[in-house]
């Protein structure tokens, strides 16, 4: 494969890489360019970036709150003081 | 699969979330949804010669958390008078939040909109559970937490390219999971 092709060709796993770190904001502008040059052949890659999309928009929809790590050390310290005194 | 032998050096890890998010929308207070599932991990722990394995692990710690939530409830209905809500801005720390809160409501988001997505968001974290532990794990830090790449990568020993990977994964999997169960 010549420069200029390994430049704007990716195969279908790099493509899924670049349309995962673009759905988290951390594609760079080539891998973004790479990616929309891909799909623009693939409709395998076409079907999984808008599933992928949609997931992100579903996961932002959701509104899922993280539990703090803090309190699930506390979790953690008490269930394990709690069950080493029930087993002791 | 879950296991249907109780683990519970693994509840925190593997039903934290779910129970955090299942409590704040009934409860809507933070520090009384962890006391109500320190309450519960405890009371499993003491009640655990009782679980048959009939129900998976996070069913029976969901239903032993919903009678905290009642008792809760009767406890602070029980309490004349405190069971009113009540606005007091007395502390400094709040003042002028009261002002935030008289905006109106949008008016096309409904209440009904609110719970489907908490809904949403108890079956996202359900469809999570039911895939690889390790990729959920690393899913969760990045997506649910935001945690950085660079961190996630140095918690797990992985690198980039293995996270990316995982992410990948993860995210077909829990597509297929939410279009099964979801849409």
């Amino acid at each position: 494969m010549s420069k200029m092709n390994k430049l704007f060709f990716v195969d279908c796993s790099k493509a899924a890489e670049c349309c995962n770190k673009a759905q988290y904001k951390e594609a760079n502008p080539l891998e973004k360019f790479k990616l929309k040059f891909h799909l623009l052949f693939c409709s395998t890659c076409r079907k999984l970036a808008s599933t992928n999309t949609r997931l992100t928009e579903t996961l932002k929809k959701s509104k899922i709150e993280p539990c703090p790590e803090a309190q699930k050390k506390k979790w953690k310290d008490s269930i394990k003081k709690e069950y080493a005194e029930d087993n002791a | 699969m879950p296991s249907k032998k109780l683990n519970p050096n693994k509840w925190v890890d593997r039903y934290s979330d779910y129970l955090y998010n299942y409590t704040i929308v009934r409860v809507n207070d933070r520090e009384v949804a962890n006391d109500l599932i320190s309450e519960t991990f405890l009371a499993a722990l003491k009640s655990a010669k009782y679980f048959k394995g009939e129900a998976t692990e996070r069913t029976w710690l969901i239903s032993i958390l919903k009678r905290k939530i009642i008792d809760y409830y009767r406890k602070i209905n029980s309490r004349k008078g405190k069971a009113e809500v009540k606005i007091d801005y007395s502390d400094d720390e709040n003042n002028g939040e009261w002002l935030e809160e008289q905006v109106p409501d949008q008016f096309d988001r409904t209440a009904e909109d609110e719970m489907e997505n908490h809904e949403l968001g108890l079956a996202i974290l359900e469809c999570l559970d039911s895939i690889n532990e390790k990729h959920a794990a690393i899913f969760k830090r990045k997506t649910i937490d935001g945690a950085d790449t660079e961190a996630i990568c140095n918690e797990f020993n992985i690198t980039p390219s293995n996270l990316w990977v995982i992410i990948h994964r993860a995210r077909t999997a829990l597509a297929a999971c939410l279009e099964k169960n979801w849409f």
